[in-house]
């Protein structure tokens, strides 16, 4: 069989485009030509001197130069590190981030302090130039393919190098359930620096069909105007879209004004849906498929055409296999795994996740039914799935948040989605608020913008055995304390810090 | 009426168009008070009322169709930088 990678190599069939629509214009490309002008930006990358297995950031907005270099380091064997946007603005973590991922060279579109970077525009001049293209190199299925970053306990992005074998096998098999082909076009807004967000290129250039590439920013107003078949996103987005076309009266004109008049499917995965969001797009006559999945194991399940159960987030893809452990955490085997750790992680923290050779251990609680779908039931240790799919590990904040002699107990919750809400006990009914504020700050200011406590309820009493918010062993109740607090997490009262 | 005093209108009209809309996109921001005029027009819309980009997005897409602003003549960039319900009102009205 044809591999995804050697189906790209031997060139688009002509008649499939991309397109690039931001707000203030949108560019398309045959498809034919979007290749030929890779090989050309490939052929810079081998002038300065960048090689197979060579590392390459890119720290862009999506853009076509992002695809570009993209592909051109594909072609040449070279291995891209996505460096989100924002992500890495730290001072701190951008200080020595090249060295410590060995990067080669780094593209930016912004000025950042990586030691020496070059220009997103350069990735413009070697397209327009007329090089010659350098033979595609092959890589075989271990061999590394791209570089992803995952949130950090520590604020600092782990990282970990996929696999070519994992990108290769969730492409082809997101292809045999989905079908895509000629007369698809699949919209793409999340950033391109995530590895999943280029499959869909790869994806058109291998199975010949359309790929519009937009912005986070964009999405909204450039859906209607290049009518998809497929919109790749995240529940947090889908709910925004739901709230506007309610805006537009619900009716089937308001759906097709958002989303345009070609819609097949919605795609949505990185976080839980909430069920009334996917019954209110089957209402509105559109589908959309539920998937699950982690940095570490890529798209591991995926509701699918014919293949799909409300509740479930779908059956294992092909060559992936959901084992439920004696205490209910889902782990997920793949033939060809992601990695078998991450490339610099704390000490113990990649033993904890890949377990065995090619097994996962998600931390999610789950079961599956009879048929092989998978249906989740919350988090077995302690993480916060932010809106945008970050995920922050809570336990080192809240352990921080209590070094304060002021408090007794801090519990993180994140009611709105993309927002983190302390709920603190204090040390005692007579713990001055000002300080545990002034520790909220402190703690703050050493955390990664996601980690950062936005409000903080002060319980109105001490969290104890004896009022239910603490186990025997004198851990905090995280569901009691929710309901408890359930009023002031919702409704934004407490302090903002 | 003087240029001076449709100009002074102008801007309370889009003022008060941005507050409603505010109001109406994150309802939790100014609870009782659809017109939204307990806003605070200088204060962060993230920070302070908790709009996710999402959201902000939304806000935005809304606020240009109601002031006949297109969209498409602000750029990513503009969209990020404007923080507060203020930085929208400039930005409409440099542009209505």
């Amino acid at each position: 069989m044809t591999s995804v990678l050697e189906r790209m190599h031997s060139g688009p069939a002509p008649g499939n485009r991309i397109t690039v629509a931001r707000l203030d214009g949108t560019t398309t490309l045959d498809l034919v030509e979007l290749w030929s002008a890779a090989g050309r930006v490939a052929a810079g990358l081998v002038d300065m001197g960048v090689g197979r297995g060579d590392r390459v950031g890119i720290m862009a907005a999506n853009g076509l130069e992002w695809v570009l270099l993209d592909l051109a380091a594909v072609r040449i064997g070279a291995v891209v590190a996505g460096l989100e946007p924002g992500k890495f603005d730290d001072p701190q973590i951008a200080a020595g981030l090249r060295a410590r991922h060995r990067l080669a060279l780094v593209f930016a579109d912004r000025p950042v302090d990586l030691s020496g970077h070059h220009p997103m525009a350069l990735v413009m001049e070697l397209a327009g130039g007329d090089a010659t293209a350098p033979p595609a190199v092959a890589r075989g299925p271990r061999e590394p393919f791209a570089v992803k970053f995952t949130s950090g306990s520590t604020g600092v992005p782990k990282s970990m190098t996929a696999s070519t074998g994992s990108v290769e096998a969730s492409i082809a098999g997101v292809q045999e359930l989905f079908g895509h082909g000629p007369g698809d076009d699949l919209f793409v807004f999340l950033p391109l620096s995530l590895l999943q967000q280029r499959y869909w290129v790869y994806s058109a250039l291998a199975f010949g069909h359309d790929v519009t590439i937009s912005t986070y920013e964009a999405a909204f107003v450039t859906m209607g105007r290049t009518r998809p078949t497929v919109v790749m996103g995240v529940p947090a987005f889908f709910e925004a879209a739901r709230r506007q076309i309610e805006r537009r009266g619900s009716t089937t004109d308001a759906v097709r004004g958002l989303l345009g008049d070609r819609i097949r499917y919605l795609w949505t995965g990185s976080a839980p849906a909430a069920p009334d969001m996917i019954e209110f797009f089957t209402a509105a006559g559109v589908e959309i498929f539920e998937g699950y999945g982690l940095n570490e194991t890529c798209i591991a399940t995926k509701n699918a055409p014919g293949a799909s159960r409300p509740g479930s987030v779908g059956r294992a893809l092909p060559g992936r296999r959901i084992v439920i452990g004696d205490d209910s955490v889902v782990q997920v085997h793949s033939d060809q795994p992601v990695a078998t750790g991450y490339d610099d992680a704390p000490a113990g923290e990649s033993e904890r996740i890949f377990v065995a050779d090619g097994m996962v251990r998600t931390g999610d609680l789950g079961h599956l039914d009879e048929d092989g779908y998978l249906y989740l039931q919350g988090r077995a240790d302690d993480v916060i799935v932010l809106g945008n799919g970050r995920k922050v590990v809570v336990r080192p904040i809240e352990e921080s948040l209590r070094s304060s002699p002021a408090i007794g107990h801090a519990v993180l919750f994140c009611p709105t989605d993309s927002r983190i809400v302390a709920v603190v006990s204090p040390a005692d009914p007579g713990s001055d608020p000002a300080a545990i504020h002034e520790h909220v700050a402190r703690c703050n200011a050493t955390s990664a913008p996601d980690e950062q406590i936005t409000r903080v309820v002060v319980a109105a009493e001490p969290f104890t055995v004896e009022n239910d918010l603490l186990t025997s062993q004198h851990k905090p109740r995280r569901r009691q304390i929710s309901a408890t607090y359930h009023h002031e997490l919702t409704t934004r009262e407490g302090s903002h810090v | 009426m003087s240029n001076e005093q449709i100009q002074e209108r102008h801007q309370v009209d889009t003022a008060s168009r941005v507050r409603e809309e505010f109001a109406r996109t994150v309802p939790e921001a100014a609870p009782g008070d659809p017109a939204g005029a307990s806003l605070d027009m200088d204060a962060d819309m993230a920070d302070s009322y908790g709009l996710s980009s999402l959201d902000k997005v939304l806000f935005l897409t809304a606020i240009c169709d109601t002031c006949h602003v297109s969209l498409a003549t602000f750029t990513e960039l503009d969209l990020a930088e404007m923080r507060s319900l203020g930085d929208v009102v400039a930005a409409l009205q440099v542009r209505s």
